[in-house]
């Protein structure tokens, strides 16, 4: 953990209240935030109500964090978790792979990187909304927050090969769809 | 976070994903929302009531905690029938009350107009949404849609479509429709149906990007 997390971790132990609390949501909600926003696929009540739990559950549970990661990782599993209870509760499956792309991912594996040099930024955001749980959860958790594959089997209960894998998949759904999208108009400023 | 074993399939050199921001800031209600639940579970105290690190929480804070949760509640089921009946349009020559009118901005653009790519294009889309997000606080934002300006049909009178989006210059914008279809010609033929053509009128269609899952940045 850097400094600012232990201190205002320390604050918020030793005070629980408010403004102890408001300093800890204040340093790590924007990021939580843009985790919760990517995951539901742009929904921003969705986002909203998974930060929500992610930090009630923090708080209930802080004196389980042992400090082994830092806060900034320890509070990402926690809203990972939570946004993958709220799957199953809506009847959709995380972990599920898209039969119809699963073969030709598989094929285009040893392809990766993926090369989206020509794509901009509102696609790529637009393009992982569209992608299947699954294979958001870890392509937003490696290849946008920097997550390595062992934090991300720990957050996810998978094993690091499984998130391999699943990374090597969604990159290439990735890539499909970045393909063949069509170009925006005014609100992005592109045409 | 340390990336220590980028090994499916080498090192990443996806700039555009590991460049998308990593933070964005939440709608600032948010804030209030958070601290009021963890008050209500009596999870944190009051600046001047920190809550006892083994203790239930104060009464007071509790029955402040539930008025609050009451009060929220109240709050949401309002915006929820705001919501379910804001976007509805008034009946031609109804009495008129006191519900907003509904207004439609359609956006155009020319050859002057100043395009952003690239990078700039995010920066472009965020002073959007910003725009959005203060139509939304104000509770005057219905909708919005993201149209594709490369490919679509200019249908004419007494013509067949074109591929085109643009209609004569003097045409001005009298009114919009939504439809969906299960493809280009379907879309199409429905289109060449809208009395509107028969009466001289121009149609110009275009296919509406899935805006239901967009980055919707702050």
């Amino acid at each position: 953990m850097n400094g600012d997390d232990t201190l205002q971790l320390e604050r918020f132990e030793q005070q629980r209240d408010e403004a102890a609390f408001h300093a800890l949501y204040r340093s790590h909600t924007p990021r939580l935030y843009a985790l919760a926003m990517r995951l539901s696929a742009g929904s921003r009540s969705d986002a909203e109500e998974l930060v929500q739990q992610a930090w009630v559950r923090a708080i209930q549970r802080l004196d389980r964090f042992e400090r082994r990661s830092s806060l900034r990782t320890w509070l990402s599993g926690i809203l990972v978790n939570c946004y993958r209870e709220q799957s199953r509760r809506r009847g959709r499956a995380p972990l599920e792979l898209d039969e119809e792309t699963r073969p030709r991912a598989a094929a285009t594996i040893a392809e990766f990187p993926p090369r989206l040099s020509q794509a901009d930024p509102i696609d790529v955001e637009r393009a992982l909304a569209r992608l299947a749980d699954g294979y958001r959860e870890v392509v937003v958790l490696v290849d946008v927050n920097g997550c390595s594959h062992r934090e991300v089997s720990e957050m996810l209960g998978i094993s690091e090969g499984t998130s391999k894998s699943q990374l090597a998949r969604g990159r290439a759904r990735l890539r499909e769809l970045l393909s063949d999208r069509p170009r925006s108009g005014t609100r992005r400023g592109t045409s | 976070m340390k990336d220590d074993s980028h090994d499916a399939g080498g090192p990443p050199q996806s700039g555009e994903l590991s460049s998308l921001p990593r933070e964005m800031q939440p709608p600032p209600e948010l804030e209030r929302k958070v601290t009021e639940e963890l008050r209500r579970r009596g999870l944190i105290g009051t600046a001047s009531q920190p809550r006892s690190r083994s203790g239930q929480p104060f009464a007071a804070l509790a029955r402040t905690g539930l008025a609050a949760a009451a009060s929220l509640v109240l709050v949401a089921v309002g915006f929820l029938l705001g919501r379910a009946t804001a976007p509805e349009l008034p009946a031609p020559g109804a009495a008129q009350t006191q519900r907003p009118t509904l207004y439609a901005l359609s956006l155009f653009e020319t050859d002057g107009f100043q395009r952003a790519e690239g990078a700039g294009a995010l920066e472009r889309y965020q002073e959007y949404s910003r725009w959005v997000a203060e139509a939304r606080s104000r509770e005057q934002f219905v909708t919005g849609e993201d149209l594709t300006v490369d490919r679509g049909w200019l249908l004419a009178p007494m013509a067949d479509a074109e591929p085109g989006v643009s209609p004569p210059a003097s045409a001005s914008l009298s009114g919009i429709f939504f439809i969906t279809a299960d493809g280009e010609q379907q879309a199409l033929e429905l289109a060449r149906q809208l009395p509107h053509l028969q009466h001289g009128g121009y149609v110009v269609m275009q296919e509406v990007i899935p805006t239901d899952a967009p980055p919707r940045l702050q």
